[in-house]
């Protein structure tokens, strides 16, 4: 007993100082080294070849989860599935099986409801009720990433607008995931070692109360009765605010669907058109609003052709 | 018949000679640890991304004749990256390199890779193979070869 650990503690020091290079070749690659000689005795030549020696790469259990909502979600009280994005990375050099579980930060302002783990089934970006699955882990092979869901329901009642509450998600290695960085776990033809992070990561998210809540109204009108190759389909969409106080820079943001292609000079904020430079790019537009209030409706359209 | 006596006596001597000039080579790889503020190096059975691994060969001459012109030639194990300057003898030796799996040898200096307009200078983790001459090795001695190189 006392062997294995002095093993463990040694092969731990072995590793600690690389275990920061995780990636790279993959765990249970076989190095192999052997050297040849030649050499002469009097007018007589020789040569012989040395053991074969084997060197087996062990797998660096390492992962990554990071928040990608830079700024607090904004949500009302008492809405219901509200979704926090996050990113978890396999950054390890073997696959590995991570287990999720929410957390919340117990100085949050409110308490969120019925908190759950999604992941982004259809890798879109977007929390889909109807497609993304309801997970508990996750199986990640090496430098591989997804995106994933913390959804909850916003508590009923009356919170000061701005009230925060930060909730995420810790995955932990189903390997070992001790917390603790080195720890060796021996899976017969090689080890698995615990990452600079122990094999375990969390993050936060943060969503944040308000009393106004932007909506957005969106309809299509064809240019003719069936979809057709030249087809002009004619977006509108309305933009208002709901309950009471206002929303400073508010941008609609829209993606051109595919299959179709934008219609030059067709984008229009109030009826008044605008210029494409700057508010067309690539496959999507963009048109800030600016600040709004209760009372505010904006209007944003603009044209794409089906080819 | 005294005169063909003669010489197989001579042939057996000479068998004899060549048996006793052998020598052996040996791999083995080691990592370094630090234990108490101190390097260790210690024998490596696995090892992980970006480890640096110390290859060394060792030659015995089981023998009792000197062993002239001993050429070790080890190629760098795929997945490994030479490190600069780390290919060195236990006794006067002269090292060179390959870039071409071990069909040519030149000092660094003389080693370039690519073609065209990225023809360039190899560096060290472009190196394929390595090859240590070592003058002689006497009858019962042993001598010592080996280069370090980082698991990518």
């Amino acid at each position: 007993m006392f062997k294995l650990a002095k093993i463990i503690i040694l092969f731990t020091l072995l590793l600690l100082s690389n275990i920061l290079l995780a990636k790279g070749v993959p765990a249970g690659t076989q190095i192999v080294n052997v050297a040849e000689l030649t050499y002469k005795v009097g007018t007589s030549d020789f040569n012989t070849t040395s053991n074969t020696l084997v060197d087996v790469v062990d797998q660096v259990l390492d992962l990554e989860i990071i928040c990608q909502d830079s700024n607090p979600v904004i949500v009302q009280s008492g809405k219901s599935q509200r979704a926090l994005t996050f990113r978890v990375s396999n950054i390890g050099n073997g696959t590995d099986k991570f287990a999720l579980t929410q957390e919340t930060n117990s100085t949050s302002d409110f308490t969120v409801n019925n908190p759950s783990i999604y992941i982004d089934t259809n890798a879109n970006g977007v929390f889909d009720t109807a497609v993304d699955q309801q997970i508990n882990d996750i199986n990640l092979t090496a430098d591989t990433n997804a995106t994933l869901f913390f959804v909850s329901d916003m508590p009923s009642g009356n919170f000061a607008s701005g009230s925060q509450s930060a909730n995420g998600i810790e995955a932990r290695s189903t390997i070992s995931g001790s917390g603790i960085p080195g720890t060796a776990i021996d899976l017969g033809s090689y080890f698995a070692v615990d990452g600079i992070r122990g094999g375990v990561d969390s993050d936060l998210c943060v969503y944040e109360l308000s009393t106004v809540n932007v909506v957005l109204d969106k309809s299509a009108t064809l240019s003719s009765d069936k979809l057709f190759t030249g087809t002009i389909i004619h977006y509108k969409i309305e933009v208002k605010v709901e309950g009471s106080g206002s929303v400073d820079n508010v941008v609609v943001k829209d993606t051109i669907p595919t299959g179709t292609s934008y219609v030059t000079n067709s984008i229009k904020l109030d009826s008044v058109s605008l210029s494409d430079n700057g508010h067309i790019s690539g496959t999507f537009i963009m048109v800030p609003v600016g600040n709004m209030t209760q009372s505010d409706v904006h209007t944003v359209e603009f044209d794409v052709k089906v080819y | 018949m005294k005169k063909l006596l003669t010489v197989s006596a001579i042939a057996l001597a000479m068998m004899t000679m060549t048996a006793q000039a052998e020598v052996t080579i040996s791999s083995q790889s080691y990592q370094k640890v630090v234990k108490k503020k101190k390097a260790k190096w210690v024998k490596a059975a696995k090892v992980v991304p970006g480890s640096v691994v110390r290859y060394i060969n060792t030659l015995k001459n089981k023998g009792k004749e000197t062993a002239q012109n001993l050429v070790v030639v080890n190629a760098v194990p795929e997945h490994m990256e030479y490190i600069n300057g780390t290919a060195v003898c236990q006794s006067k030796c002269n090292v060179t390199y390959s870039v071409d799996g071990g069909k040519t040898f030149d000092k660094p200096k003389k080693l370039f890779v690519g073609k065209g307009k990225k023809r360039h200078r190899a560096k060290a983790s472009e190196y394929t193979t390595i090859m240590w001459v070592v003058d002689k090795l006497k009858g019962g001695k042993k001598t010592v070869v080996e280069y370090k190189a980082r698991l990518q």
